[in-house]
């Protein structure tokens, strides 16, 4: 099947080659028949893709170790999921996903535009199709997933997955993050068609939007969903590192972000083409930047690939697009004049544009940050690395001037806005986000981090715009309809899903960024070393080190801590963390201490969530006093297995390692390995029981164990936050022909619009 | 197998991309299906209009323009939206009755 996944990888590159040529075409000969074959080369190109999929993902499922990319990310003892997850750990298992959604996403585009946007859709599926070219001459050449060994060299089991990855978030973080970019491509390649065509009116804003918001909405979720991971799984207890993988996301999401506001002003006035279409660039451009970061490994980041050959590939693809966009809108830059003006500053495109500065140089300040240690190499030869502090001081004070435009935005019309009304629609909510201010410093010790302090009032006030909103407006179509308040709510709504959908993320918004602000600033976090019976206090919690635990499987040894949490002498969770070490493959770890390897090893937290502050613990298992016992096992059993090689060396090699493997099978009889009674047992079977004796010890003496003990307030604040932010996305994208009783023509539309409008 | 497999799919690639190629002595290549790139953009900037009267007078129902602002404003976008639909139907006139019927039904 490796051949399959190979030739069908070689029938993509063929399949895009193809397809740019023909579109081109299409589109200079205004042939329309080669248009439609370019689109359907698309198409042949996601299902190829699928089915190069399934192949790998069906090898996976088989244990197949004859493929490469099996045998070094996956095992016979991980579970089916994450055997269904474990292509995309990899290099080349993720070149192949991101052809397979690029693929899918690009029909579909392709699709729903297929009797439209005639000039421009041929120059965009040929831009699409050459990005999909390109990873898919990656996948081929450079990091093809179908590698395959010799018969006689395919190992019986595989290396295993990355214990960190084993994780439910790891089902949908990648294929998300990758649905992201890859959906920014299509606005992206739809600015260049239309650049290149010069037909720079709305249409293809409108065709090219609800793309854009589902990029944003995809890499937002699955920005996420990453941060949940790094908060249950990597053992740090935070959700943000300003790794610079995560910068990478973030970047291209907050210029979608500015484009999905800035773009109403274009549609509604024809205002801002050039930055608009500067925009949609820029975020596609960033995109692949990120990309480049996770695979090039310039950059060390805990969700890189590590070191690849892939850098100049990319670096050229980036090139090209960042030379090649700014080039096109040089060339139209007349075309994308406008002799529109903004009315008034009191106005909400003047919000829009303000709020579109301040993204844009928040983005500014992540980009030149997160390359400071690139740009330090070049000039002084030292690679200066940067972390959070070097972020905090530029991105805290911007995140602040972007809450309060998130509430003020919806509170200005469009056009122009009187001071009255300004005044009447202020009132409650800077009253609401004064008084939730007064109330923190007074019941709190917020005063002492006045920028938290600042997010509570100004988060407060974003929460009293969106709730008045929602009320008025349903007030104002009950006042219309006579409905009672939830069916007038549904109506408002349904009327006016963008509006009242963009108000729900910029809820949402408000509600994450307070739990960002609570939980980094008030966060009590303290190390300990704690013996069984041992207690510790953190943040007015008491926590109670009650017994420890230990279990040995065939995937995993693992040691925990059961840790009882009380507050003024009332029990409030009991918590279990552990450390789980799986056996590495190196052989140079010992018989038994492959079982004990500290870099093969992940944290379950202990974790107790509410709504106002989670209590997380983890425990790192304290192996010092068993690491005799670990030693000894090593030498015995290296012992004994030198003296069977040796006996066998004496005969032909292959009869000597079938002999061997016969020998260590046999049950022992005559041998007493570390202490294991071996009668019965064969010499695996010793081993396993010498890991299980040792794994016993640790449950036997009440060894120190160092926890770290963390009580944050308000984390769930922001996975609540983000859960609005999707489902006031999904709000906006909700086509309107859901809604639709019946599909009217043009004609029959134009001629009521018109009666109704005189 | 992985042969027979592989055959299938490139004879499927080959007959999915060629198809329209082979239809195209039967239908007019060069008009097939698309829609007018003007009256697109026009009917792009009607709705966009269509949204903006919706939100004034969203705006003006939950008290963000006050009345004279509003009637300014409302009879502007309805003057534009007005041209905008006559535009609209000048173009369909200039096509064969009943074709956007016929699209529309497609």
């Amino acid at each position: 099947m490796a051949q399959l996944g190979r030739a069908i990888l070689l029938l993509d590159l063929g399949v895009c080659i193809y397809g740019i040529f023909a579109s081109i075409r299409g589109a200079r000969t205004r042939r329309g028949d080669w248009v439609d074959s370019g689109r359907r080369a698309v198409y042949a190109l996601a299902g190829l893709s699928v089915v190069a999929f399934v192949v790998l993902e069906l090898a996976f499922l088989r244990n197949d170790f004859s493929f490469k990319v099996v045998a070094s990310t996956s095992s016979t003892t991980i579970p089916v999921f994450y055997k269904l997850t474990a292509p995309w750990s990899s290099q080349q298992g993720s070149l192949l996903l991101w052809v397979t959604l690029s693929s899918l996403w690009s029909s579909l585009a392709l699709f729903l535009t297929r009797r439209r946007l005639r000039d421009i859709a041929p120059y965009a599926a040929a831009v699409l199709l050459a990005m999909e070219g390109f990873f898919a001459a990656l996948a081929c050449f450079a990091a093809n997933p179908f590698q395959t060994t010799p018969p006689a060299q395919t190992p019986s089991n595989g290396a295993g997955l990355d214990p960190l990855l084993m994780h439910p978030s790891m089902m949908f973080h990648p294929p998300m993050l990758y649905s992201g970019y890859t959906l920014m491509a299509i606005p992206f390649a739809f600015a260049v068609g239309a650049l290149i065509t010069g037909k720079l009116g709305s249409e293809w804003i409108r065709d090219t939007r609800k793309f854009a918001l589902a990029a944003w909405l995809c890499l937002g979720f699955g920005i996420v969903l990453g941060a949940r991971w790094s908060y249950t799984e990597l053992g740090w207890g935070g959700y943000w590192g300003w790794d610079a993988v995560e910068d990478a996301a973030l970047m291209p999401w907050l210029i979608t972000t500015a484009f999905i506001h800035s773009i109403q002003i274009q549609e509604k006035r024809g205002m801002l083409k050039v930055w608009n279409v500067s925009l949609v660039l820029l975020s596609g451009t960033l995109a692949i930047f990120g990309t480049f970061l996770v695979r090039s490994g310039v950059l060390d980041s805990i969700h890189a690939f590590g070191a690849s050959t892939l850098g100049v590939p990319f670096v050229i693809l980036l090139g090209i697009m960042f030379i090649g966009s700014v080039g096109l809108v040089i060339w139209r830059r007349d075309g994308l004049r406008t002799e529109h003006r903004i009315d008034s500053l009191l106005s909400r495109e003047a919000m829009f544009v303000l709020q579109n500065l301040v993204l844009v140089a928040m983005t500014f300040v992540i980009f030149w940050i997160t390359l400071f240690p690139l740009i330090s190499e070049a000039i002084t030869g030292t690679k200066v690395s940067v972390g959070p502090p070097a972020f905090t001081p530029f991105v805290v004070p911007l995140a602040l001037i972007l809450v309060l435009l998130a509430g003020v935005g919806p509170l200005i019309s469009w056009r122009r806005a009187t001071v009255a009304n300004l005044r009447r629609h202020f009132i409650f909510p800077v009253a609401f986000g004064v008084v939730v201010t007064i109330l923190v410093l007074a019941l709190t010790d917020a005063g002492r981090k006045p920028l938290a302090a600042a997010m509570f009032g100004l988060g407060a006030f974003v929460i009293g715009t969106v709730s008045q909103e929602f009320f008025r407006g349903t007030a104002a179509r009950r006042a219309t309809t006579g409905d009672v308040w939830p069916i007038a709510l549904f109506g408002l709504v349904r009327r006016n899903r963008r509006r009242y959908g963009g108000y729900t993320a910029h809820l949402g918004l408000a509600v994450m960024l307070i739990g960002v602000a609570a939980s980094s600033s008030f966060q009590h976090s303290r190390n300990a070393t704690l013996r069984p019976g041992q207690s510790v206090s953190n943040d007015g919690y008491v926590f109670h080190y009650v017994r420890p635990t230990a279990v040995a499987t065939s995937e995993r040894v693992s040691f925990g801590a059961i840790i009882d949490v009380t507050k003024h002498g009332k029990q409030v969770t009991r918590l279990h963390t552990m450390q789980s070490f799986y056996p590495s493959t190196n052989g140079a770890d010992g018989f038994i201490g492959r079982f004990f390897d500290s870099a093969n090893a992940d944290s379950t937290i202990g974790l107790d969530s509410g709504p106002l502050r989670d209590i997380w613990t983890v425990a790192a298992a304290n192996l010092n006093p068993l690491l005799p016992l670990i030693a000894k096992g090593d030498k015995e059993f290296a012992g004994f297995y030198n003296s069977a090689l040796k006996a066998d060396r004496t005969h032909d090699p292959h009869i000597g390692a079938a002999r061997l493997n016969t020998e260590l099978n046999n049950q022992l009889d005559a041998f007493n390995l570390c202490g294991t009674k071996s009668a019965g047992l064969n010499f695996w079977q010793c081993r396993d029981r010498a890991v299980e004796g040792i794994v016993a010890q640790y449950l036997k003496r009440p060894y120190p164990v160092q926890f770290l003990l963390i009580v944050s307030p308000m984390v769930a604040w922001l996975w609540a936050g983000a859960l609005i932010i999707v489902i006031g996305g999904l709000t906006s994208l909700i086509p309107a022909s859901l809604f639709a009783r019946r599909r009217s023509t043009s004609p029959e539309r134009a001629r009521v619009a018109v009666r109704e409008l005189a | 197998m992985a042969y027979v497999i592989l055959l299938l799919l490139l004879i499927g690639v080959v007959w999915l991309v060629s198809a329209p190629l082979r239809h195209a002595a039967a239908t007019p290549s060069n008009e097939r299906g698309w829609e007018p790139m003007q009256r697109l953009d026009l009917e792009a900037a009607r709705d966009a209009k269509y949204r903006e009267i919706r939100d004034a007078e969203l705006d003006h129902q939950t008290g963000k323009l006050s009345e004279a602002d509003y009637e300014a404003i409302d009879s502007t976008l309805r003057a534009e939206a007005i041209e905008l639909l006559h535009q609209l139907d000048a173009i369909a006139e200039e096509r064969e009755p009943g074709e956007d019927e016929a699209r529309d039904a497609r």
